[in-house]
């Protein structure tokens, strides 16, 4: 008969097995049932949205509750300005950062300077945008012009906001990849630099994906920077000295000061499309993964 | 004689823990001269001195000299004037365990070449082919250049380390154990190999096995117990009793 072989301590190690798997089993199914019952809630609520001209009123580019006119689109645009801007500078600094601290940089630096990053992460961020108003805002009205609260305000600050995540997203997955090639890498006649630049991150493209997933759901979720730094004009700004509103800002606004009328319907909306932003990001990078193979150093040429 | 490799009173130690101490040793150039030992007396740590590898682990430190003879001229390995890169590069190593990039079989040469020479792709794909020849891996390999280099065999891919070491036509090639992963028929035709370059390259061999020490050694040394080497003479070399007996004393 098949397991009369088996000794009573291995039959307890496999019992054992089994419950560490259903415990882990129920944790990963918990997570994905979490998600997915956001997600649904929030499509449940913004469903009346659907019907009828709610939905166009909705994705329009005017946001003036007392005329009765809830349109989110200039949030959308805010959000996304703000997001892509806050990282277009984060994520080569966040790349810079970690290229430093594994061998472009003194090695006794390295050490010190992933210190503060770890700092960093444990920086409130209600601190950050208290500070920036104190003194990045006054700076900003100075040396420009209007009031200083303003999208450039917001990117500046969100940028050293989400640093950490890509830098200790990246930082981890160089600590993967980087010491089994090491000795190699040197036996060849390879210098520290070349290493890391031709070897280490193009082999570390997941978590250079990863690393950018992560720091754009960060800038494009965060709301207390914007709140706090951008000015809250509901509208599409013209320059990075103008005003903007997130959807992340604009649903603690509007929460803040209003919970029954058809504004607050249109906060579902936001809700569904900020998912949907970081789906689409966290998708599209798959997506280029899966174009290009993990290593991006494929095929042949000599280039 | 004709000395490639001069070794005077090395010591090198891992956080504290001397693994060699003053240790001399002359190297002659061709070879190959093969060094055994038992494991875990500092053959490894012997070979890695040469091209100054030790410096890459944590902890190490290196005293004594090292002078090689590079493009006929002898270079001092731990001098400040030497850059530690230009020496790797005349100084070939094969590890171990084949250690091929987790790229293509082609960009496993292609790669070393262009960043630490500054090859043309014309001039790196000839020395490609040449060293992919000379290693005895081209006719297996001339087809699949853009396979990931981990989809070759075990044997295979020790070819192509192999390989990537002669593409860079070094003065001197250092082999640990270059065929401790293989079996018998890989490890015998790598022996060959070895043989064969032994009239272009000076070649220092580390072995575990007296077999193949004797099958390869035109010069063989023993590390001892007590971290120094002692030459096993030629007589003894060619006549197997005595040199297990003299095995037999020194491990």
């Amino acid at each position: 008969m098949a397991g009369t072989g088996q000794t009573p301590s291995r039959q307890g190690a496999g019992r054992g097995d089994q419950i560490v798997t259903a415990l882990l089993f129920t944790a990963a199914a918990v997570s994905v049932l979490c998600v997915a019952a956001i997600f649904g809630f929030l499509v449940y609520f913004s469903l009346p949205l659907l019907g009828g001209d709610q939905l166009g009123m909705v994705l329009s580019w005017h946001w003036r509750p007392t005329s009765g006119q809830f349109g989110i689109l200039p949030m959308v645009v805010g959000s996304l300005l703000l997001g892509s801007t806050a990282m277009l500078l984060a994520y080569p600094l966040g790349v810079l950062v970690c290229c430093f601290a594994h061998g472009l940089g003194p090695a006794r630096l390295a050490a010190p300077l992933m210190a503060v990053i770890r700092l960093m992460t444990s920086v409130p961020t209600v601190v950050y945008g208290l500070v920036s108003v104190f003194l990045l805002v006054p700076l900003i009205r100075d040396g420009f012009s209007g009031s200083g609260f303003s999208w450039l305000a917001a990117l500046l600050v969100l940028a050293l906001l989400v640093l950490p995540t890509i830098v200790l997203v990246l930082d981890s997955q160089l600590r993967l990849v980087g010491p089994p090639l090491r000795l190699t890498a040197a036996a060849l006649g390879l210098t520290r630099a070349q290493e890391l630049l031709h070897l280490t991150l193009p082999l570390s493209a997941r978590g250079l994906k990863a690393a950018a997933v992560l720091g754009f759901g960060r800038a494009v979720g965060d709301t207390l920077i914007p709140l706090m730094l951008a000015g809250n004009a509901a509208q599409v700004p013209h320059s990075l000295l103008s005003a903007l509103r997130t959807l992340t800002a604009h649903i603690a606004l509007v929460v803040a000061t209003d919970s029954q009328s058809a504004a607050y319907n249109s906060l579902f909306a936001c809700g569904v499309i900020l998912f949907l932003i970081t789906l689409a990001v966290n998708l599209g990078l798959r997506r280029i993964r899966s174009e290009n193979g993990p290593a991006g150093l494929r095929g042949g040429g000599h280039a | 004689m004709n000395s490639a490799i001069l070794v005077e009173d090395l010591s090198v130690s891992f956080a504290g823990q001397e693994v060699l101490r003053g240790l001399n040793l002359e190297i002659q150039a061709g070879g190959p001269t093969v060094l055994v030992g038992r494991s875990g007396l500092g053959k490894t740590t012997l070979l890695r001195a040469v091209n100054r590898l030790n410096e890459c682990l944590p902890d190490c430190v290196t005293t004594g000299r090292v002078r090689l003879r590079l493009g006929g001229e002898w270079v001092e390995a731990y001098g400040p004037a030497t850059v530690v890169e230009d020496l790797r590069k005349r100084v070939g190593m094969v590890f171990q365990t084949p250690n091929v990039l987790p790229v293509s079989v082609e960009r496993n040469i292609a790669l070393p070449l262009r960043l630490a020479l500054g090859l043309s792709a014309a001039e790196i794909e000839a020395r490609q082919e040449q060293a992919l020849r000379e290693a005895r891996l081209w006719d297996e390999v001339k087809d699949r250049l853009a396979a990931p280099a981990q989809t070759l065999s075990g044997g295979q891919q020790q070819r192509l380390c192999l390989a990537r070491a002669l593409a860079f036509a070094p003065d001197i090639l250092l082999l640990d154990e270059p065929t401790s992963s293989l079996d018998y028929k890989a490890a015998r035709g790598i022996e060959d190999l070895l043989l064969e370059l032994a009239s272009r390259y000076t070649l220092l061999v580390v072995s575990h096995s007296l077999n193949q020490a004797r099958r390869l050694a035109r010069f063989m040394f023993v590390l001892r117990e007590d971290g120094q080497v002692e030459a096993v003479d030629k007589e003894a070399l060619g006549d197997k009793e005595r040199l297990l007996t003299l095995m037999d004393e020194l491990f």
